[in-house]
């Protein structure tokens, strides 16, 4: 099966942790809210995604079996999209998949027409709506058309049931470009805590007359520099 | 986050080094000179966003080169809490004239009380670190 490429979940998060936690300094109070929070769980959960995707085993004898195995695929692909669309709102970045139909070609953008495909083919099969109709799907399975299919059968009297089908390699291209976009928020860290560096190395620290006065003066500039616990925190501890 | 071992040094530089015998006098002076010189490089290297190991670290715990015992912590807990009661003041001469009488403090410490006698012992086992690692490069 196709598989998301672990490296680059590792970077981004070695990036996070990186230069001296810039990352998590300034995220964990943005005007009273921790969005460091929101960064790791993205992070874990990409990765948790990342790493069991190999495992999970599509072809298995009991039908049964194989279709829990897909709403587990689907779910944890879906995982990877969402965490990515969580930490650009926290980077304030523009997310620039936000009206692509390049995948499904649908006319539902392809972030919505995922989510509707998660929700048919396992997450909400027996309560799917569309305007004013209800729907019911199907257990899926691989004997129809393409790699999967579900028979949607609408709640109306009369009305034909439909079949939905899916191709792993669509749902794999449509995750991969949203994962893709880590590279992107990488970058972005990157700039701003070298804008970081400059913005503070252009700021003179105050000399002063007396030592007591000076380190009082350079616990508040770590704390501001760098965070506390930070830098020469320590240091500046046994000094004090 | 503050170490539990604070050590009040901005607090010794209050202390008159006029106090102190000739003998000891420029080691504190140039005791306290050496932790003006860690703050400077910290300030340098905080105005350049440039986080790298102190050069003159070893100069924060002089007392690390003695070994953990009993005494030892009786007498720094005394030292660094201003708050501490006759108990832990007795103690702590107990524990100091024990530290002379086995070598691992000089007899003068016993003629100082608590800021004088930090600064002392401090400048003392800076002094004599800084000599040991001079032997052994």
């Amino acid at each position: 099966m196709t598989q998301l490429e672990r490296n680059l979940i590792k970077k981004f998060r070695d990036k996070m942790n990186d230069n001296h936690h810039f990352v998590a300094n300034k995220y964990w109070n943005i005007d009273g809210k921790n969005k460091w929070n929101i960064i790791c769980s993205a992070m874990d959960w990409i990765e948790v995604a990342v790493d069991g995707i190999p495992y999970i085993q599509l072809a298995n004898k009991n039908p049964n079996v194989a279709s829990l195995n897909l709403m587990q695929l689907i779910c944890a692909l879906d995982l990877v999209v969402e965490s990515v669309k969580q930490l650009y709102r926290v980077f304030e970045q523009h997310y620039p998949c936000g009206n692509d139909h390049s995948v499904f070609q649908d006319k539902k953008t392809d972030d919505d027409y995922f989510k509707h495909i998660r929700a048919m083919f396992g997450v909400h099969p027996v309560n799917l709506k569309d305007d004013e109709e209800r729907y019911y799907a199907s257990w899926s399975t691989p004997h129809l058309k393409a790699d999967f299919s579900v028979i949607v059968y609408s709640n109306q009297v009369g009305k034909e049931d439909q079949i939905y089908s899916i191709r792993i390699e669509d749902l794999f291209k449509c995750t991969q470009s949203r994962y893709s976009l880590l590279s992107v928020l990488i970058n972005h860290v990157e700039r701003d805590y070298e804008a970081h560096l400059k913005k503070w190395k252009n700021q003179q620290i105050p000399d002063c007359l007396n030592i007591k006065d000076q380190i009082n003066v350079l616990f508040r500039e770590n704390e501001q520099r760098f965070g506390r616990g930070e830098a020469y925190w320590y240091q500046l501890g046994q000094l004090n | 986050m503050v170490s539990t071992w604070t050590i009040e040094l901005k607090q010794l530089f209050d202390v008159d080094d006029s106090f102190f015998d000739d003998n000891y006098r420029a080691t504190i002076s140039a005791y306290k000179h050496a932790l003006k010189i860690v703050a400077d490089e910290i300030q340098s290297n905080l105005q350049d966003m440039n986080v790298e190991e102190l050069r003159n670290y070893n100069i924060l715990d002089p007392f690390e080169e003695i070994p953990h015992s009993y005494d030892k912590g009786k007498l720094l807990t005394y030292l660094h809490n201003p708050e501490s009661d006759i108990n832990a003041r007795t103690l702590a001469e107990y524990a100091l004239g024990a530290m002379v009488k086995r070598g691992v403090l000089p007899e003068e410490a016993m003629d100082y009380e608590r800021d004088e006698l930090l600064l002392f012992l401090s400048a003392w086992q800076w002094e004599k670190n800084r000599r040991r690692s001079h032997n052994r490069n």
